[in-house]
């Protein structure tokens, strides 16, 4: 009798692992959070960017990958606003929160950087400033003071970057005292402290050892779980690690943009592939 | 592309290259001993044939290294990715061809000039041929990038498997009742053994015919119906 029982049992649930592996795998829900229309970014007469369509999917890491100079820095920076610090920076084209347009005259920019979160390439700590105060940093320039909602955010902020453990003890410890690996993620936890919707990444791991670099990625693969998050990366290997989506440009224009692994396994454009390849770049 | 990563794919290439070259001679030399009538290859060429089986053995293992080389050294991507790919299972498809080309010559060898084997000779010889043939057009679609072979290789599969069926059942018939001794019945499954060989190298053939598709186009095509590659 028991022997007829966990038979059927297992016929059972072979039958609906073959179903599963018979029926087509669902359609991904793409959820797109941000988009940009036919964006371009004009330094005087230099036009770095040039009519870039894309989507940026909400729970999903986009890599932007190409050569120096091709634009994908100027184009992620153009993503929360940054160029309107930019002397002779001249926007065109529409940039979509939500369906929303960040640059509409009516929209507060600082409000956008809250929304819109920014890692660089080094680590950005104010290295006097104790661990919890560079983490809070973004809510006290808004004005929030209440010291336990303070304390509950750091923590958080810390935890999410992987960083909390390693600096639970030494809170009031200078942010310049922490490893480069460290300086990073806490410059990433002072990013999320402030619970933006998504994350923009300037070569986050360019300055950082492969060992730190991997807690970086890591976090990366963890914190899409609730981001939608750009990387801008000129390591290959990271872009086909961390994303699912990745955007190639060059000379300023998006010459191919779609599924990492399509991107990095058959991709359409002779440009991507050659880049992709190494033969120029 | 680095100089290191470029020479590191041209010698997986290369390898596979004289693998091929290896794999067709054997299937050559086959073809000859079916045609002239012999069935046993003198003591040179036997030598030959078995040195060349030993050196495609060693070509599998040589090329299994490489492609674990460049993959965690080159991290290639892209085309060059799926040329190190198809590398690697052409040398296992071609590895297979020449176990199962070994396989034939002992057979025949074992069973020459047997009534049973004269019998069925020219319907041996005439499946060997097309199973060498769709081995040599997959292996030029490969190296020639030259999708077109590869589609003439998988329509073909079907047409072997239908000279492999016919053959079997035309043994079964021809022998219903007649098989009163075990030398004439170790004879005839000698003569299947032969047959499904060849059948399996022509299925070796499909799968570098695969191969060749998912390097020069992308796709895995893989379980799919020839039809539907066709009309893509």
């Amino acid at each position: 009798m028991m022997l007829e029982t966990a038979t059927d049992t297992g016929k059972e649930r072979f039958k609906t692992r073959e179903m599963s592996l018979i029926g087509q795998a669902p359609a991904k829900e793409l959820d797109v959070r941000m988009e940009t229309r036919d964006l371009s970014v004009r330094y005087g007469q230099v036009k770095a960017v040039k009519s870039v369509s894309v989507p940026v999917y909400n729970k999903m890491v986009t890599a932007l990958i190409g050569p120096s100079g091709c634009g994908k820095t100027t184009f992620l920076r153009a993503l929360n606003r940054m160029h309107d610090l930019t002397r002779g920076a001249v926007i065109t084209g529409k940039v979509l929160l939500d369906g929303n347009d960040i640059y509409h005259p009516k929209v507060n920019p600082v409000t956008i950087r809250r929304r819109i979160g920014m890692v660089f390439q080094k680590p950005t700590p104010f290295p006097t400033m104790s661990i919890f105060n560079n983490v809070v940093a973004g809510l006290r320039l808004v004005g929030i003071k209440d010291k336990k909602f303070l304390n509950e955010v750091c923590e958080k902020a810390l935890t999410s970057a992987a960083l909390f453990d390693e600096v639970k003890d030494r809170l009031s410890s200078p942010g310049g005292s922490l490893s480069g690996g460290q300086q990073q993620r806490l410059s990433i936890a002072r990013a999320l402290a402030i619970e933006p919707e998504v994350l923009l990444m300037d070569e986050p791991t360019s300055s950082l050892d492969p060992q730190s670099s991997a807690r970086i990625e890591d976090l990366i693969h963890e914190l899409k779980e609730n981001y939608a998050i750009v990387i801008v990366t000129h390591n290959l290997q990271q872009a086909g690690r961390v994303s699912d989506y990745t955007g190639f440009f060059y000379l300023g224009e998006l010459i191919e943009f779609g599924e990492t692994e399509k991107i990095f396994t058959n991709p359409v454009n002779r440009k991507t592939e050659e880049y992709l390849t190494g033969k120029f770049g | 592309m680095t100089a290191k990563k470029e020479s590191a794919i041209e010698s997986i290439r290369d390898k596979v290259e004289r693998m091929s070259e290896l794999v067709l001679a054997q299937l050559r030399e086959l073809e000859e001993l079916l045609n002239s009538g012999r069935l046993q290859l003198d003591k040179e060429k036997e030598s030959r044939f078995f040195l060349n089986e030993r050196t495609l053995d060693e070509y599998e293992i040589k090329i299994s290294e490489e492609f674990i080389n460049i993959l965690s050294l080159h991290k290639p991507v892209a085309s060059e990715l799926r040329l190190v790919v198809a590398c690697y299972r052409l040398s296992i498809n071609l590895e297979r061809i020449g176990d199962m080309s070994l396989k034939v010559l002992r057979v025949l060898s074992d069973i020459n000039h047997q009534p049973a084997l004269i019998e069925f000779i020219d319907e041996i010889t005439n499946m060997l041929v097309m199973a060498s043939s769709m081995v040599e057009k997959s292996l030029i679609s490969f190296f020639n990038n030259d999708i077109g072979n590869a589609v003439w290789t998988l329509r073909n599969d079907d047409v072997v498997d239908e000279v492999n069926n016919k053959m079997i059942k035309k043994i079964i018939k021809k022998n219903r009742g007649t098989v009163s001794d075990s030398k004439t019945m170790s004879n005839f499954i000698n003569i299947k053994i032969i047959v499904s060989n060849i059948e399996r190298i022509a299925d070796q053939a499909t799968n570098i015919a695969e191969a060749s598709i998912y390097y020069l186009r992308g796709e895995d095509i893989r379980h799919t119906d020839i039809t539907d590659i066709e009309s893509r």
